[in-house]
């Protein structure tokens, strides 16, 4: 009897979160999924096309194939990039300094307010002509430079680059977390051992943060390759559609456009692909990630 | 036992709570119960202020009404209003604009004005026929233009008088222009124009001044032929060796800017010696430059100097009752105060346009600042040396006009990925494949 009345609150506490998650998550991208094969122009109802969509978007649509090159541009650059400066500064952190919280927080900073509008905002002002960045290379003696950054076909995808790369903070507190619980002893008996620095940083520490890298890299890789709000209000996918990510030109096509279904049927297919990865990552695992519990 | 009770009475309430949260209210009004007018526009800093303070004015008149206001931006605005649409959740009153209108229409968005107009709801007596017209679709009525409107050159006759340029006649040519433009650069160092070349209206002048129009009478592709394209071609080459020169910004400069409100304009901060945008947005412009500044109208820079003249007035935008409107009858009612009412009006400031009411007008003539003096100045000329307001764009055109003209024709040409045949061809290309659709 009170373990039904147990059940039964049980199922209601999980109630609201299961309403969201039906509501919120489950129908929708049920319906993304559906009105990727058909044209839906938002005034007018559904129409009913097939695969027209992803025909056009495989075979007739070189600004597609733009858009993907320009998110995997920014997801391989950014991520490795960024996890490579996350632990070289958790390595850092990890020696014991007396203002380590301090460091800490103020890394961590960028992180939380990163992807806001309001830091994009700031980041375009940085780039502008007449920003930071420029003014302090005039200092610094470049003349009167007035390179637009965000403008130039070469750099405008590195102002995003860095404004990913920025955000380190994140991924730095979870790989000093990780580096916390690598037993010392290991390091003593290398040490003794006469390993020096190098080699204990390959052999001992890399091997034993495997499961952070890989937790970070999987993590990292699927905010970069859904990145949106960077782009659109910091480039908008200028110059030449060379920041033109997928989440930026499926939301123009969309929502610009008017073309739903397409942009339906790009999520449909962005969605396969992250999921595709993530198995890939996920079944590649046992051979380079190493579980201190003995797995391997 | 009380306390499962409880959490189990808790429980439930938070459910359901999720579940109905967000209804939305209706109700059919009496005229003294309580009523909310919602209602969107676009605008910048100081039209979202002056509007608000209208709807105040209004509700204070009106105290049975309370407005539920919103007002992005331009560039966000559509989009918005498409989410609202799709879920049949559209304000009662919105802004429309002419390049937006007919698909609007077309798709049973919008509701017909024209009892209120016949029962004098909407008072629009003594407006001229090209301020209605622009609203007219099918022979109905679908939305009140706001105000009048055209495009224009600004110049700094502060920056003109110091390079000892003198200023361009009226039906000045793009050879005036560019000449000009080089000029100053070259004495006084500043680009001689900002970023306004990049615009798609410059293109759709071009084609209004050679007697045709961009888009086919059907609407499904341009309506002037290939052998035209050269008009073009050579417009792009003129840009090209002006920024070669340095006589306007860099590619990368102009691209940096697009969408970006008027006060960022180089003209703004003395960066460069003239300006385009809508003779509207000259106030907000000068506004932020300062009252101190002596600017200038012109029009746009003809083909040759007997040519047809590429302006033409606009109805700068609308607003327009919706299809999910639970009180039209009310907002046909502060649509005609937002027309008609001389203390609004002056609030208002003009800054959507020239206002289509003659006693508006008349009444607002001894206050106006000098921007806006410039403005109803300049507006009138363009009425009368203007070219005829061409018809609304067809479906279709807005997407190739405002994202993919820029991305897939002017920006490719002025970063050497396309020769500036190719580009009027690509845009013969991507019209064909857009319009109509």
């Amino acid at each position: 009897m009170i373990r039904r009345v147990n059940e039964k609150i049980g199922y209601l506490f999980v109630g609201p979160w299961i309403l969201g998650f039906v509501v919120l998550t489950v129908i929708p991208t049920v319906a993304v999924l559906v009105l990727g094969f058909t044209k839906y122009s938002i005034l007018e109802p559904p129409k009913w096309t097939g695969l027209s969509n992803f025909i056009d978007i495989f075979f007739h649509n070189p600004r597609y194939w733009r858009s993907v090159q320009a998110t995997l541009y920014y997801a391989l650059t950014s991520v490795p990039l960024k996890l490579a400066f996350a632990l070289a500064v958790a390595m850092m952190l990890n020696t014991g300094h007396k203002l380590l919280g301090v460091y800490r927080a103020v890394f961590y900073i960028p992180s939380i307010l990163g992807s806001s509008v309001a830091v994009a905002v700031m980041w375009r002002q940085v780039f502008g002509t007449d920003g930071l960045v420029n003014g302090i290379l005039r200092v610094l003696g470049a003349g009167n430079i007035t390179t637009s950054w965000l403008g130039d076909t070469r750099t405008a995808i590195w102002t995003l680059i860095l404004l990913s790369v920025w955000q380190f903070g994140s991924p730095m507190l979870i790989f000093l977390a990780g580096l916390k619980q690598i037993p010392t002893e290991l390091y003593e008996c290398a040490e003794i051992d006469g390993a020096r620095y190098w080699r204990r940083f390959f052999r001992i520490t890399f091997p034993l943060l495997t499961p952070i890298i890989f937790f970070n890299f999987v993590l990292q890789m699927i905010f970069g390759l859904t990145a949106f709000t960077q782009a659109y209000v910091i480039t908008g996918g200028a110059p030449l559609d060379t920041t033109n990510f997928y989440a930026l030109y499926l939301f123009q096509k969309a929502f610009t456009e008017l073309h739903m279904g397409y942009g339906a049927a790009m999520a449909f297919i962005l969605l396969i692909v992250v999921a595709l990865f993530t198995a890939v990552v996920f079944k590649s695992s046992p051979y380079w990630v190493f579980y201190q519990s003995g797995d391997n | 036992m009380m306390k499962r009770t409880l959490v189990f009475c808790m429980m439930v309430a938070l459910t359901a709570a999720t579940a109905f949260a967000g209804g939305k209210s209706e109700s059919t009004a009496s005229p003294n119960q309580k009523i909310t007018l919602s209602i969107a526009w676009w605008g910048n800093q100081s039209i979202n202020q002056h509007t608000l303070e209208v709807l105040k004015m209004y509700q204070k008149d009106h105290p049975n009404i309370t407005f539920s206001p919103q007002y992005p931006g331009w560039s966000d605005y559509w989009t918005k209003m498409d989410t609202l649409a799709a879920s049949s959740s559209l304000p009662d009153i919105m802004n429309q604009d002419y390049a937006y209108i007919s698909e609007w229409q077309s798709r049973g968005q919008l509701m017909p004005l024209d009892k209120y107009v016949q029962d004098k709801t909407i008072d629009l007596t003594g407006v001229a026929k090209a301020a209605i017209s622009g609203g007219i679709i099918g022979g109905k009525l679908y939305a009140v233009d706001l105000g009048t409107n055209a495009l224009a050159f600004v110049l700094n006759t502060d920056l003109f008088k110091k390079a000892g340029v003198a200023l361009p006649s009226d039906n000045w040519t793009w050879s005036d222009f560019s000449r000009i433009a080089t000029q100053i650069h070259d004495k006084l160092g500043i680009w001689g124009m900002g970023y306004g070349l990049d615009d798609a209206n410059q293109w759709r002048n071009l084609y209004l001044g050679t007697g045709q129009w961009v888009f086919s009478a059907d609407g499904k592709s341009l309506g002037f032929p290939a052998s035209q394209d050269s008009v073009f071609v050579n417009y792009l080459k003129m840009v090209k060796s002006l920024e070669n020169s340095g006589s306007i910004p860099p590619i990368s400069d102009i691209v940096a800017h697009a969408n970006q409100g008027v006060e960022t304009r180089a003209i703004v901060s003395g960066k460069s010696a003239m300006g385009f945008m809508w003779s509207n947005q000259v106030v907000s412009m000068w506004e932020a430059a300062g009252a101190d500044k002596n600017y200038t109208l012109m029009p746009v820079p003809r083909l040759a100097s007997d040519s047809q003249s590429p302006n033409y007035v606009k109805n700068s935008m609308f607003f327009a009752i919706t299809k999910d409107a639970t009180h039209a009858q009310q907002a046909a009612e502060f649509i005609n105060y937002f027309t008609n009412n001389v203390d609004a009006n002056k609030v208002l400031n003009a800054e959507r346009g020239v206002p289509i009411s003659p006693a508006v007008r008349d009444a607002l003539k001894p206050t106006l600042s000098k921007p806006i003096q410039a403005e109803f100045d300049y507006v009138t000329h363009v009425a009368e040396i203007g070219s005829a307001t061409p018809p609304p764009d067809p479906p279709g055109a807005s997407t190739l006009q405002w994202q993919l003209y820029g991305t897939q024709v002017f920006q490719p040409f002025m970063f050497g990925k396309m020769t500036a045949e190719q580009a009027a061809a690509e845009m013969r290309t991507l019209a064909s494949r857009n319009l109509g659709q």
